[in-house]
């Protein structure tokens, strides 16, 4: 797309007021292209002319070289480099030269793998290779599965797949293992967190398997651009991995631009809908006839934009209006491919997706994207915008903050987004609370040596002993054997996501099922009462049946949604041990963590009026976990509230630092814990860090132990922090609140207080008392401002000031 | 610190371990004593109660003075002592593999089986329905010479994916009846255990089986798989679960062989180890090498066999 042209046609319309507040250009970049050492098979070479490929790129052949000669790699060059063909090729060349050779294909969603398989099938047919390709999850037929595990050349599958199906099972593929030559494990910047070390225990095994049907499979693995990689992959697999990271594929220019929606009034502090701002600028796209893709947070926002979009194109070319859909988690697979086709074949003009579409589903390349609101990382933010580029074409990439502390911080920091890395991937399979579990899989897989036991992590030979105390496993001839019941890999879920899916169902259209929604959203956004979006079309939810996991709705024409309003509550269930942390109180214990959605606002389409509340009448949600919360003294609040500063904020502050800073300490993502303020269970307002998984991971009770080590880096990272006054790396939360909530019509909050954390933090470390900055806001009040006037001129100032002295003197 | 962390390991084990006890639910429930149900005329080779051989009296006639009839199974109850003491077997070594044989003619097991086995025999020769309609599948029976049919039912540790113990066979052998059983005594010798059936299954032609369709042999064949083996079936196969569903249908409260023995061939067993309790008892006799509890799992596959074996009488005299 020609950008500067479109520039200049929107901001010189009537509803252009400055929006543009940065500019910054990805500048292009050649193609740069290899030559293998040795050629390809001819078919191969026939099949991949047959789709417009002559010459690989310099990553290709690299990754291809370094495969063929059985090492491990992990490649990370950008979106729609051309990475699946790095390990495509040397799959596809084995497979025809080796009628026998298998190779597993791991993908986080079934919805990727079968997009694959849809890109592998382009391969085989009667003038391509021949070879037996599928999918094997959930959703496949039983009489497929047998085909597939004696015939499939390449089997595409998700981690929770082979965990639960095809490891426990792995005699019925004794076949399949004993010739398996690749494993393929893409988009692995997915595997982290609880999840990540979760998915590292599947992949011991899966390796146990492979060696036992004496095979040795070579790994493949592939990641969105995260700060440590080869690491990350190392610890994932458990291999040495070769990182390919030198990009050959060509660029066209980028032109990165951040759009700050205008304020409404002078002074005022609100500004225009970020959706609306969103919805205008792909309606001028779609006009300009510019394939767009816009990346939203929460689900209900990819409805709303879709519906603005529309009426904004129904205004102006109606036979344009329905090139633009929604995209997003919940929809019915049939649905979903069907937008994935008419996107990747040009007939839908924009896509309004949440970070569904941010994962590898091939789509074609688009040529804008925007990012309405920051994705929470990043890392993230930098794979939204990568989808936009055709070749060397001119791409354009807007994000779009909405009005909220996070959002405008970046907005007016954009140094801090372009300066930044990518986040570290953490994983930590060694974790006891995680291995126990796949400790009893593999032991029922197959019987455990003590070697490999060693090598599972400095607990796990003290977790076996366990085991067979338990009666769990016997030891015979130096290996544990599995005498429990049941199957064990049955009790694992790798994803710590409730495994409930409530159903949508349209009572009106003979109870047609028309969408999924996981057991946690379902609470808040399809509450009775509530307006579910689908397609961009209102559904009024009539009831929502907790015990059948249904939603019933009907479609009902109303010019408004809903947002539930929950809040969440920790309380301490029983307090396992305390100590004297210095001058505070330091206890670890269980804790409820309490989501109750009790009630919800209706808001008008357009205008984001309020235009009438509800009650929900739901169930609480619980969270039965572990945590630690840390009582400072009394003394400590009232020191911050002398410096005209609010305690309350400082500890929040501290709060998002203590986010930050524990994963590192305890080895997890951000998103595995929570922190929050709260005084229901403590004489004083506390600090909670609490493990985001039922039970417990450890997390905190770790962090309980190292809880001078982390509240010293806490003060070093806030200390350390270049920004004046608070910012989303120091006191502001990383991650926006409630991301399933359309941050559009949400309360605005700020960023806590930076000088009133240090104020604490000082005292409860013991050291010197620290100085805040004079208080910019008072608390609770607004702060009035002063007469404006010019400056006075330096050699006037200064005669002013002595005569003032003089005056002075003579009194 | 260590001792924390393994009292929370505890309590998460604690948790997966209910979540394995509601997968197994069903299995317990299945082996529970089955509802009482219309009874059935004697059949021919059921003998009066013979505690020593661990069959009771005819249902319903109780002898006086007796424990209760629902005596339950009590791991850890039976008198101590290694597996020599207790089933007299030996070991079978070979290419540095081992395992426990325990090869004994039928009627030194139980006495009785002296007077089944000719009872059988006759049958085989003289059928009543000569394998028409409903009982042909066992037609094969009786076209072929007894001593190339085998009868087998295997002890496991679970369902499926785990190792199998104990190989029952049952044949003919030098005018005898015989009852060969193959024990890995622990998890290693199974590979062992497989390898010497495999050999011995070369000498007939067919196999009989309780229910062998969809379990015994599948699972036979999943574990020669997993552990590198090969193995070939006798050419032909009778599952007598097919034919008993035929021939019996809703008479009796459903198909266990257990049933048919109280139904069918009019008995009840005692103090047996009940198949939920089998793998359990397995797994302790691995760990503490006592073989008290686990030769009663030797006695209860041998039951099994003998059983097979009457019903097929039963069936080929036209009394099923
Ligand atoms: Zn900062």
């Amino acid at each position: 797309m020609d950008v500067s042209k479109f520039l200049k046609k929107v901001t010189a319309e009537d509803f252009y007021h400055g929006q543009v507040v940065h500019k910054h250009a990805i500048p292009v970049r050649g193609a740069r292209y290899g030559e293998l050492t040795e050629p390809l098979p001819a078919e191969l070479v026939r099949v991949l002319e047959r789709d417009g490929i002559e010459k690989l790129y310099v990553h290709q052949v690299e990754a291809v070289s370094a495969l063929r000669k059985g090492r491990d790699v992990v490649i990370v060059t950008s979106t729609a480099s051309g990475k699946t063909l790095c390990y495509n090729i040397p799959v596809l060349e084995r497979l025809a030269v080796d009628g026998e050779s298998r190779a597993l294909y791991l993908y986080p969603t079934k919805a990727l793998a079968q997009d694959q398989l849809r890109v592998l099938k382009r391969y085989s047919g009667p003038d391509g290779l021949s070879f037996e390709a599928g999918t094997y999850d959930g959703d496949t037929p039983t009489s497929l599965r047998r085909k597939l595990r004696g015939e499939a050349r390449i089997l595409l599958t998700n981690p929770d797949m082979l965990h639960s199906g095809i490891l426990p099972n792995h005699s019925k593929w004794a076949g399949f293992f004993s010739r398996l030559n690749f494993v393929v494990v893409d988009e692995i910047h997915t595997y982290r967190g609880i999840f990540g070390s979760h998915v590292a225990n599947a992949m011991m095994r899966l390796q146990r398997i492979c060696e036992h049907y004496g095979s040795r499979p070579v790994f493949a693995a592939s990641s969105a651009t995260i700060a440590n990689p080869g690491e990350h992959a190392g610890k994932l697999l458990g291999r040495k991995m070769k990182v390919i990271k030198r990009d050959g594929a060509p660029r066209g220019r980028k032109q990165f631009l951040f759009w700050n929606p205008p304020t409404i009034d002078v002074g005022d502090m609100e500004r225009r809908s970020s959706n609306i701002e969103a919805a205008d600028l792909v309606t001028r796209l779609v006009l300009d006839d510019v394939q767009t893709i816009a990346f939203v947070r929460a689900r209900v926002v990819s409805e709303v934009i879709t519906r603005y979009t529309r009426d904004g194109l129904g205004e102006r070319r109606a036979r344009l209006r329905d090139t633009v859909y929604p995209y997003r988690g919940g929809y019915l697979p049939g649905e979903r491919r069907e937008i994935e086709r008419k996107l990747f074949e040009g007939e839908l003009k924009g896509v309004i997706s949440t970070n569904a579409l941010e994962l590898g589903i091939d789509v074609g390349a688009l040529q804008a994207s925007i990012i309405v609101g920051y994705p929470g990382s990043i890392a993230s933010a930098w794979q939204q915008a990568g989808r936009a580029g055709r070749g060397s074409e001119e791409a354009l990439i807007i994000f779009i903050p909405y009005n909220t502390p996070l959002d405008q911080y970046l907005a007016r920091n954009p140094d801090y987004f372009f300066g930044r890395n990518p986040e570290n991937a953490i994983i930590d399979p060694g974790n006891p609370h995680i291995l126990l579990g796949h400790i009893r899989a593999a032991a029922f897989e197959l019987p455990l040596g003590a070697k490999e036991v060693e090598a599972m992590g400095e607990y796990a030979p003290a977790i076996a002993e366990l085991l067979e105390e338990e009666r769990e496993l016997n030891y015979v001839k130096g290996r544990w054997y599995w005498r429990g019941r049941g199957y064990p890999s049955a009790d694992v879920s790798l994803r710590n996501i409730s495994p409930d899916i409530y159903t949508i169902i349209d009572e009106k259209e003979d109870n047609t099922v028309i969408g999924t929604i996981d057991g946690a959203s379902a609470f808040q956004q399809v509450h009775p009462q509530a307006i579910y979006l689908h397609e961009a079309e209102t559904y009024f939810v009539r009831d929502l049946d907790v015990d059948k996991k249904i939603a019933f709705v009907e479609k009902t024409n109303v010019d408004y949604y809903t947002q539930s309003i929950t809040e969440t509550q920790v309380k301490v269930d029983r307090e396992e041990k305390s100590i004297d942390w210095r001058i505070s109180r330091l206890a670890f214990g269980d804790v409820s963590v309490t989501d109750l959605t009790f009630m919800f606002r209706k808001i008008k389409f357009g205008s984001r009026d309020s235009i009438g509340y509800g009650k929900c009448d739901l169930p609480p949600q619980v969270l039965e976990t572990q945590g630690l919360w840390i009582v400072p003294p009394a003394g400590v609040l009232a020191l911050v509230r002398n410096w005209g500063r609010v305690p309350g904020e400082g500890l929040l502050g501290l709060s998002s630092v203590l986010r930050e800073v524990v994963p590192l300490f305890v080895m997890c993502e951000p998103l595995d814990i929570g922190t929050t303020v709260n005084s229901r269970s403590t004489w004083g307002p506390a600090i909670y860090l609490y493990d985001k998984y039922p039970g417990g991971l450890g997390f905190s009770l770790k962090a309980y132990d190292l809880v001078e080590e982390i509240m010293q880096a806490a003060l070093e990272l806030i200390t350390s922090c270049a920004c004046k006054r608070g910012c989303p790396s120091c006191v502001g939360s990383p991650i926006p609140p409630f991301s399933q909530l359309d941050a559009d019509v949400g309360g605005r909050g700020m960023i806590p207080d930076k000088e009133a954390a240090l104020v604490i933090l000082h005292h409860l470390l013991g050291m010197e008392p620290y100085t805040p900055l004079p208080s910019e806001r008072k608390s609770g009040e607004e702060e009035i401002e002063r007469p404006k006037g010019k400056p006075l001129p330096a050699e006037l100032e200064v005669k002013l000031r002595e005569g003032l002295r003089k005056k002075r003197g003579r009194s | 610190m260590i001792d924390r962390r393994r009292h929370n390991l505890r309590s998460d084990l604690e948790a997966l371990k209910k979540k394995a006890e509601g997968v197994f639910e069903p299995r317990k429930h299945r082996s529970g004593a089955p509802p009482d149900g219309p009874r059935q005329p004697a059949a021919p080779g059921t003998g009066v109660g013979d505690e020593a051989t661990g069959w009771d009296t005819p249902a319903g006639m109780k002898k006086p003075g007796r424990a209760p009839l629902h005596q339950p199974f009590v791991p850890g109850r039976r008198p101590p002592g290694t597996l020599d003491d207790l089933v007299t077997g030996e070991e079978v070594a070979a290419g540095g593999e081992s395992f426990y044989r325990v090869l004994k003619e039928a009627e030194l097991v139980w006495e009785r089986t002296a007077t089944f086995f000719p009872e059988y025999l006759e049958a085989l020769s003289n059928p009543f329905t000569p394998g028409e309609g409903v009982l042909r599948p066992l037609r094969i029976l009786t076209e072929t010479v007894p001593e190339e049919i085998c009868y087998l039912d295997i002890e496991t540790t679970g369902l499926r994916m785990c190792p199998l113990f104990l190989v029952g066979l049952m044949y003919p052998s030098g005018g005898k009846l015989v009852i060969d059983q193959l024990m890995a005594r622990d998890y290693t010798e199974e590979a062992a255990v497989l390898r010497f059936l495999g050999g011995v299954l070369t000498r007939f032609t067919v196999l009989v089986t309780f229910n062998g369709l969809t379990f015994d042999i599948p699972f036979i064949m999943d574990r020669i798989k997993y552990s590198g083996l090969e193995l070939s079936l006798p050419a032909h196969h009778v599952d007598l679960l097919t034919v008993a569903r035929r021939t019996i249908g809703d008479r009796t409260p459903n198909h266990r062989l257990q049933t048919l023995e109280r139904f069918v061939l009019n008995r009840k067993r005692i103090g047996d180890v009940p198949g939920s309790e089998i793998p359990g008892v397995y797994h302790e006799f691995v760990r503490t090498g006592d073989a008290g509890d686990i030769a009663g799992v030797i006695h209860h596959n041998r039951l099994d066999l003998v059983s097979m074996l009457q019903l097929v009488t039963l069936f080929l005299s036209g009394r099923g």
